[in-house]
Order: C-alpha cells, then structure tokens, then sequence
C-alpha cells in the first residue's frame, strides 16, 4: 500500500476530548507515521461515517484507518457509508482507541491510555497486511472409513450421502461384527446399512485389510493398503474417517481372574438368551448369578444398559437370584433411568460399591464375593454361580499400531481424541482425519449417528465437491534457510506441514497460521505473510516508543503477547466492562501463543519494556490444538536463558486464560505490574555497560537456541 | 423460489452451530431467536480451569456464535417467534412475530446514560449482551421496564442525546419463504423452587449451578450473594431436577460433569473447601478415570441426598444429611450451597411439536423428525453437553443439506 494514499482519521468523540494531552498525544503518534491525518468530530452515527467516507473519496485514499470506539456500537455503518460512495467497504480499518465503557461511564468519550501506542502500533504493521488470493485446491474426494460395525457404517453411510467416494476398510471378514453392547435395535440397524452399502455404487471394500501407511496432508492424503490377498493398494484420499476403537478386555480389578464361572458380560448375553445354553454349563436348579459393571475402570451409559438389560432377561425366571453391581450407575443415558427402575420391579436387585469394588474370597468353594457396602457402611458378602462383568476398551500393540500409522496418539484409554479441548467433537490432531464413536471412547449409537453426519459435514467444508477454494502463499519457507529438519512437520499441531520434494510446505486447507513452525524452526526459515517476525519487531518497537514517553516514576512498562483466540476477546470484554488495559501495559496480539518465540520477548526487553507477559489459552484448551504448548516449552527455556544472562527469569510472566475470563485476563496483567514495581526498571534501560553485554549476549542466545533445539 | 433457505429456530449453541454451518455451505438461513441476544445458556458458562482446562465444554461456544452473529448470510431475527407454519409449494411459510426492540441500533451508540437513570436497572430493564461480537449492544425488557407498567417512566426517552429509544414501536409480523427448518429450541433449567427443603429463594446463599456460571463469569471468584464475602466453604447437590420418579424421571447427564469442574475450579482457584452430595457420578468417556481421581482428591465426595439446607441464626447455612444407615444425621455448615439444577424440557415444546409434526417423548422432550424438511438439534432432544449439541447440529446440517439436494427444483 502507498503510504501516500492512507488517511488517519481520528474521532474527538462529539464532546471536546480534542483538548486533552491523550488527544494530542495520538494526534502525534498519528503525525509521525506517513499518511494524511484527519479528526472527525464524531466518527458513530450515519453522519459521521458518511463525512468520513465523503472525505476518503474526495481526495482519492488508498486506505484509512479511522480511531474511534468500533467495539460499541454501529458495525457496518462505515462499510455502508463507503459502499455508498462506491468504493470498497472493506478499505477502512476501525481501531478501538476509546476508554469509554458500556454504560458504565456516562456518556463521557475519552481516549483509552495507551491509545497513542495502539495507534502507532497499528500503523506499523499495516505496511505488513497483505490479501492474498483465493485458488482452487485439487483434492480427492474419497473418504477412507476404518472400522466395521455400526459407528463404521453409519459414517460410510454418511459420506456416501454426503457425495463422497468410500472406501470402507474393515479389520475383520464380517462388516458387522458382534457388538454385545448394543441392544437388537441397533444390530438391526447395523445390518440394514451393511446390506445397503453392500449394493451402494461409490463404495469399495476391503474386508481384513490393513492400512501400511497414510502420507500427505488433508485433502490429498496418499495411502496403502494391504487386501486380504496381501496385495498393496496406493490410494489418493481426501480425509480419512476412524470409527475403529481398540479391543475390548474385561474390566477386572487386581485379584480377580477370569474363570469358568468369571465372564464377560457379552457371553453372559449370549447364555441369558438361550436358557439351554445356560443350563448346559451351570446345570439345572436355582442359580444366583452377580453382574458387576465398573469394577476395573469407570463404566458407561451403554455398557450400563446391556447389563441392564442381560439382568432383566435373566431375572425373569423366578428361581434366579440376580444382583447387578455397579460403581456409580452411569444412568445418563436417554430412558435409562426408568429401565434400571423396571429392572428393579422385576426383581433384580441393584447393590452398589465403594472404591473398595469387589473382592473374592477364594477359600471358599464357590464364587464368594466381598464388597464394601456404603450406604451401610459394612463388609458385605455373598456366594454366587456365576459373575459377568463388562468390558472396556484396551489398546493393544495392533491398535497403536494402527493409530501410529494415522499419525495419533492412543490414550490409556483408549481415545485417539487429543487432550486440547477445542477438538471435540471430532477433529483428531491431523487435519483431515475425523474421530467416530469407538475411536472418542465408547459413546452410544445415537451419538455415533450425530458424530458420523459431523464428519460428513466436516468433509464438505474440507474438499467441498473437489476444488475447495483455499489462500495459498501465507507460509512461506525460505529454501535456503531450509535444511529439511522437518521441525516444522513434527511440531504442526494441525498436521499441516506437508513434504513437496522432500521440502516442507504448509496445507492451506488446514493451516490456521498459528505460526508455531515459525516459531519452532531453528533457521528462522519459515515466515508467514502479514505474521512476519518483522512485522512484530516493528510494532514493539512502535510500542516501546510511545511507552518511553508516558512512564512517569515508579510505572513499568510492560509488553503483553495476546493470544487472538483467548487472551484477546478476554481483555477486549474487560475494556468493554470499563477495564482497558492499565497504564504502562502495551498490548500485541498475535495469532496463538504459538507463534511467540523467543526473538519477540527479548526484543521487547531490548526496547526498554521491564517485563513481558504471555496470555496464552490454558493448557490442553488451545485453539489452534497445541500453539500453547509448544508456547510453554519455549518459555520454560527462555527463562533458563534470562537467568544466565543476570536478568532474571522473574521479569517475564505466562498466564493461561479463556475467552470468557475478562476479570482473570485483566488480573494477570495487573499482577505483572505489581510484581515489575517491586524488581524496578528494566537494567538494559539504565546500564549502557550492561545494554552492550547483553546485546552481544542476544547473540550468543541465538546461537545457543539453535543448537539446543 | 429462487434460493432454497432454511429456518433454524433458536440461536442457542446448537442453533448458531447450525445456522452457521449452513450459511459455510452457501445456504441462507433465518436464526430466529426469543431472547434479545444470541448464545442461549452455553454463551453464560465459565470456564473452570486452574492453569490446566478441566474440559467443561464451556468455551466450545464462543467461536461459534460470534461467527454466526457476523456471518453474511445468516438474518437474525431477535426477540421473534414462530406464530404459524404453513406447507407451501417450497417448503414453508413462516410467520414470525418479532417484539420491538425500543432502541434504534442505528443511533445508540450505548453511551449509558440510559443506564445510569434507569430505576428498573436492578430489575433488569435495560439488558447488555454476553457476546462482544453483538450488536446492538442495548436491549429493554419490556417485562421490566416501568413504562410498560404505568405509562410513567420516560426517563430514559428524556435523557437520550441521540433520541434513540422509541416505545411506541409495536410487534411485527414477519412472513419467512423457506425449504426447510432446524429446530435448536434447547432446554429449561429446572427450577428448584418448588423444594422447599433446598431453601432456593428463601435463602440468597443457596444458588444453582447457572447462577455459580455467571458469578464466575462476571466477578471471576465465588462469594455469598447474602453480604458479598469470599464463599469458602461450599456444597453442591446433585440431582435437583433429575432422576425422580414423579418429576424428571431422568438423568440430566450434564450437571455431575459441571458440577465437579465447579467444585475443582473453586478449590484451585480459591482454596473452597468443596463437598459434592451425590447418587452416583455420571462421568464417562475419554479421561474419565484420571478425572474423578482428580476430583476425589480435591473435593469431599459424599453419596448421601441432604434432606434440609436452612439459615443458621449466627449467619451461614446448614446442610442436614445421613451419611449412612445406622449413623447419627449431620448438620454441617455452608457459606454457599450450590444445586445442580437439571435439564428440563423446553415448555415449548408441546406447541413446537404441533407445529412441525415433531414427536414428543415421555419426559416432554422433541423426539425424531417431524414433518417433511424439519430437522433437530440440540438440548431440545435431550440432556446433552455442549461438545454432544454441537455434533447434533452436525447432523442437522447434512440432513438439511441431504434433504434439500433431492428436493425437486
């Protein structure tokens, strides 16, 4: 953008703040940037932004920059005015220099402190602002389904309704396998949609196949898969589906081992429906027989149900004794409550556990039980023919086998969904890889349904109907600088670094320029437009500049990195409920705690600021999936750093905060504060001996971080 | 018709979810909302984590509806509801009843003079948004507002610099054309005062778990609303509202879930000393062991329903309850006690259901698909989590999708 053609337009706010020192101070800071600057009586109402508009059209503007109080009131009423005009709605940036809260401060506008820095801040990295434009990106649209089972054929159905290609690879022969936990409804179900995609054109199967190795990135994922036959398949795959959930075991304590007349509750399922059966192994004659759900691990609504169920069936002949165990009686499914009441009418009796759980007593010749009762606060115990109890997920070397191969880490129980809150439901931390059912953990099938539909859903807004438009060029890596240590692939927390050549290059269907690879890249070579380490050099030295100037004695300067997903609507409500940010602090915003390396704290050390404070999202809640956590690692060295250099570690501060937490953002930084008063100014800015030590010192931490990382 | 529109009634999490995901996929869509803002009961959750995210769901929301409230294709029509539903040649008519808003948007520029004069302000007259992204930023509550009583109060009329408040503005009627509707009408929170014995309206310290969100939200810390001190010794009761037999005859899968993140976030942040009384935990899924260790370490988890919370004549409350058959009853003090107040259906419901043919299932909440091109998501079909409706609404999205593709044109 030719600086010549900018226009600063800055409102006085109607009621004479023009006056006032902060008023000039802005108008200064405006001044000292190229561009035309301009105040508006008052920018708000129709009015003011037709004038505003009238007066970028007069004298031809390439752009403007209008301070005033957006946050309030009228969004859009300045695009409207300029649509008018006929120039581009789109050509005004509105920034919030106004200290005026929602209603709290009667009518009376001001100019927020540190407004002037904001202002020159502002006009710094706008220079850096640039559109790139759209491209269709060629994508397949197949869709991979791993699994069998309802959860596997509910999303294949999905997909397949949804356009896609399928293709659907089962572990197994059968594409129904048993699944003791669901009730005959959801079997049938099963079964219709397995015949229904049996017939379905669109769709390829692999029975007993297994995925080698799944390369590339969202949208154009390339895979190969073994058939039955041993043969290998190579596949181009738009996104892949896992509804695949690891094996299940039984759900015993220590101290109970599986016997003859200890089984899972699936096989209990089978004896209950078929009396013979029953009879075949337990004899003839009045039988007492104990399911316990929840020994081991927690249980859940759907293992509760079968029990529930297996309980009732057995309960109807009168001669058995049946007692179903359970922990907490995960009742949270839909009717659930009401069947464990029916169960109980018909005679199952329900006992309920301590922490204690369940103990044999193996002196004795038949299955004696021990449990701690709490309700009567007494050891209780019991002899039984037979106990069944229920089973959970339990990774085996296959499943991490499989989940390595998909570049995902199991859980300990099993779940493949990360720990960052901010995937669920169902993103997975590859881009392009959707989590159904038993890969979240066990779930339920009306969930499945809703999860299978979402993925489907999710599909469309990834590779749309195979030419999604995507932004391309925003990561740029500098070839030279490169030396293909693939940092940047391992640390993507979207999995969107892919390898072109054996080069790294980022996925813009993925990416959401979280700016992690830049920051983690140990050449410094990868930049993103508009993000640039530049442009962030620049814009604290804008603040630094104006901080120099207001800090009266005993006020320290203090640099806030915002998080845009957290820490910045946080602090951006605080100052709406009459909390801007506190003199002395000087807020940037950065795309996601990811992106903070360690150049940007120490230069912000370099210009003089006496601390700085990162507002990242909480641990495991960051929204770019993992920006924070790399953040964390960064800071934890950084601190190492600042204390050989004899700065201290204490001058630099991380906080967590969500978007919702105005008072906690706003707190944070006034703790910073505090905590800068009582270590003084910042020695850099006193000692020109100890500013030239530590200048040759930056150095030296480039160095060093380079070889560490 | 020219484009094929969807009508998504309620602009809560599941409805912002599906308006928006609609509108990505290049569907118009009318978000007919009741409230005079977006965002329904999830835009009001705290987030509950101590340096480390307790996973409440909570923040899920905000992304989410601050895209819909700005999204170009979406019309929100606030304050409405749907009058009638008629089946046209494509689709529906909708009649949509909007109430005014008193303030025109184009002139407020919420300066707050109105605010400081308002003598219904304590009642809630004049209401400000959850959502930064909202806009208008003011609302009046026409239930409150003392104008609407007696004709008398026009002291905000008066004192408007910007002559922005209007009382004379009436109800429209609004005719929507659209091929298909969404209905995210979520749900109710129970409310406990008809249990006399939980002291919910008869003592300021006993408060449900809503109202624990928004004081957190908003002040970021717990106190006793009775004098405004630090609450440092808190219970919270489970099942006010669920899992009754003649009552809400279900579990409201939520509020275990809530309630232990409430009670970890105030232990951690505070250093309350919290006692959970509870049936069973409904916790499940991923983590779900790690979790209520976690929690058993931190809180006082006691399985026992109190039987009484009253006022103790030396200030605090009192919570009576058995710890066990055979032991001697326990009235131990509180500062705050916290009920953790079930989903219940919307009252809407019934009336919903008869006007798009959905079903309604034994405990009054919508079930199934109702007449040709009507969809479900959300709370309205059952207790659910935030994660759970914004999945639901998934499912909405691509059957509306499915359902307009193989509509004839």
């Amino acid at each position: 953008m030719s600086a010549a053609s900018l226009g600063v337009f800055l409102c006085q706010g109607g009621r004479g703040t023009a006056d006032s020192l902060e008023f000039k101070q802005l108008r200064w800071a405006a001044e000292a940037a190229p561009g035309a600057v301009f105040t508006v009586a008052q920018s708000c109402q129709a009015e003011g932004a037709q004038a505003i508009a009238r007066r970028i059209k007069e004298l031809g503007l390439g752009a403007a920059v209008v301070g005033a109080c957006p946050l309030l009131h009228h969004p859009g009423q300045l695009s409207r005015a300029l649509a008018a005009e006929g120039l581009n709605p789109d050509m005004a940036t509105v920034l919030d220099l106004c200290a005026r809260a929602e209603g709290e401060r009667s009518g009376a506008c001001a100019v927020a402190p540190g407004a002037a820095a904001a202002l020159s801040q502002a006009l710094s990295s706008l220079a850096f602002s640039q559109e790139l434009g759209q491209e269709e990106m060629a994508v397949s649209t197949r869709v991979l389904v791993l699994g069998a089972g309802l959860a596997a054929l509910m999303a294949a159905r999905s997909m397949l309704d949804a356009g896609y290609e399928v293709v659907l690879l089962s572990p197994g022969k059968r594409l129904t396998p048993p699944e003791p936990l669901l009730g005959p409804e959801a079997a049938e179900r099963a079964g219709e949609l397995a015949s229904g995609l049996e017939e379905a054109s669109g769709l390829g199967l692999f029975r007993q196949g297994r995925l080698l190795s799944l390369g590339g990135t969202a949208g154009q994922f390339t895979a190969r898969i073994q058939d039955r036959g041993g043969e290998t398949h190579a596949l181009e795959l738009g996104g892949v589906v896992v509804a695949q959930g690891p094996p299940l075991g039984l759900n015993l304590p220590p101290g109970i081992e599986p016997n003859e007349r200890v089984i899972s509750l699936s096989e209990l399922k089978g004896l209950a429906s078929a009396p013979e059966h029953l009879k075949k192994r337990l004899g003839e004659g009045p039988l007492k027989v104990a399911l316990a759900v929840g020994l081991g691990r927690q249980s859940d609504p759907l293992t509760l149900r079968a029990a529930t169920l297996a309980a009732m069936e057995l309960a109807q002949d009168p001669e058995r004794e049946v007692v179903l165990f359970t922990g907490n009686a995960k009742v949270a499914g839909p009717g659930l409550e009401r069947l464990t009441q029916e169960a109980r009418g018909l005679g199952v009796v329900m006992v309920k556990f301590t922490s204690g759980g369940l103990r044999l007593n193996a002196a004795l010749p038949r299955l004696a039980l021990e449990w701690d009762e709490e309700v009567l606060g007494r050891v209780m115990a019991d002899e039984f023919d037979l106990l069944a109890v229920d089973q959970v997920p339990q990774p085996d070397d296959d499943y991490r086998g499989l989940a390595g191969t998909l570049g995902l880490a199991v859980g300990r129980d099993g779940s493949l969904q990360p720990e960052a809150i901010s995937a669920l439901p169902l993103a997975s931390g590859r881009g392009g890889e959707w989590l159904v059912g038993p890969a979240r953990g066990q779930g339920e099938p009306m969930r499945w349904a809703d999860e299978a539909a979402d993925a489907a859903r999710a599909a469309r807004q990834l590779l749309g109907r195979g030419a999604p438009l995507a932004e391309t060029g925003r990561v740029l890596v500098d070839r030279k600088r490169c030396t293909i240590c693939l940092t940047c692939v391992r640390v993507c927390p979207q999995g969107a670094m892919d390898r072109l050549f054996r080069r790294p290059v980022s996925n813009p269907l993925v990416c959401t320029t979280c700016g992690t690879c830049a920051a983690e890249c140990p050449m410094e070579a990868i930049q993103i437009v508009g993000l640039e380490d530049e442009r962030y050099g620049q814009e604290i030295a804008a603040a630094a500049g104006q901080s120099s100037g207001l800090s009266p004695a005993g006020e320290r300067g203090l640099l806030v990195l915002a998080c845009a997903n957290s820490a910045a609507p946080a602090l951006h409500a605080a100052r709406l409920k009459g909390a801007p940010l506190p003199p002395g602090a000087r807020l940037i915003t950065v795309p996601c705690a990811g992106k903070v390396d360690l150049d940007m704290v120490l230069e912000g050390i370099r210009r003089g600021f006496d601390g700085v404070l990162m507002l990242s999202c909480h641990e495991d809640a960051c929204q770019s999936l993992g920006g924070s956590t790399w953040a964390a690692r960064r800071w934890e060295h950084l601190g190492n750093l600042l204390e050989e250099t004899g700065l201290g570690r204490e001058r630099v501060f991380r906080s967590g905060v969500a978007p919702s937490q105005a008072v906690e953002a706003r707190g944070a930084i006034e703790n910073a504060l505090a905590a800068l008063a009582e270590l003084g100014p910042n020695p850099l800015k006193t000692g020109a001996r100890v500013r030239e030590m530590l200048s040759r010192f930056t150095l030296e931490m480039d160095d060093t971080f380079a070889i560490v990382s | 018709m020219a484009e094929k529109r969807v009508l998504v009634i309620g602009g809560g999490v599941a409805g912002a979810t599906a308006a928006l995901e609609l509108a990505e996929q290049g569907v118009p869509v009318d978000l007919v909302e009741r409230d005079d803002f977006l965002g329904g009961h999830a835009a009001w959750l705290a987030c509950k984590a101590v340096d480390q995210c307790l996973k409440c769901n909570g923040c899920l929301s905000e992304p989410r509806l601050t895209a819909t409230a700005g999204h170009p294709l979406i019309s929100l029509h606030r304050r409405a509801e749907v009058q009638s539903l008629t089946a046209t040649e494509q689709g529906y008519q909708a009649v949509v009843c909007q109430r005014p808003a008193y303030i025109d948007p184009e002139r407020c520029t919420a300066c707050g003079l109105c605010l400081e004069a308002c003598p219904a302000l304590e009642d809630g007259a004049i209401r400000l948004p959850r959502l930064a992204a909202e806009s208008p930023r003011l609302a009046i509550d026409p239930e409150q507002c003392l104008y609407f009583k007696d004709g008398r109060s026009t002291v905000c009329v008066d004192l408007c610099p910007e002559e922005a408040i209007d009382f004379r503005q009436e109800d429209r009627e609004k005719a929507l054309e659209v091929s298909a509707l969404v209905l995210a009408t979520g749900f109710t929170p129970f409310d406990p005062t008809p249990r006399e014995r939980l002291g919910y309206g008869r003592f300021p310290d006993v408060v449900t778990a809503f109202e624990l969100e928004r004081m957190l939200r908003d002040q970021g810390r717990a106190i006793r609303p009775s004098d405004g001190r630090p609450a440092n010794k808190v219970a919270f009761i489970q099942c006010v509202g669920s899992r009754e037999v003649a009552g809400n005859n279900y579990c409201s899968r939520v509020c275990c879930g809530y309630a232990l993140r409430l009670g970890r976030a105030l232990s951690g942040r505070q250093g309350c000393e919290v006692a959970v009384f509870y049936m069973d935990l409904q916790s499940f899924g991923h983590a779900v062991d790690d979790f209520l260790d976690a929690a058993a370490s931190e809180l006082r988890l006691i399985r026992s329903m109190p039987y009484d919370v009253y006022g103790h004549h030396q200030g605090g409350l009192r919570v009576d309850y058995q710890p066990g058959e055979g032991q001697a009853p326990v009235s131990e003090p509180f500062d705050l006690v916290v009920l953790s107040v079930g989903l219940s259906p919307n009252p809407a419901n019934q009336a919903l259901a008869k006007l798009t043919g959905a079903g309604l299932d034994e405990s009054g909440f919508l079930d199934g698909t109702g007449r040709d091109g009507v969809f479900l998501a959300g709370t309205a079909l059952g207790p659910m989590d935030v994660a759970e409706a914004v999945a639901s609404a998934g499912r909405a999205v691509e059957q509306t999708l499915g359902y307009l593709e193989e509509m004839q044109p």
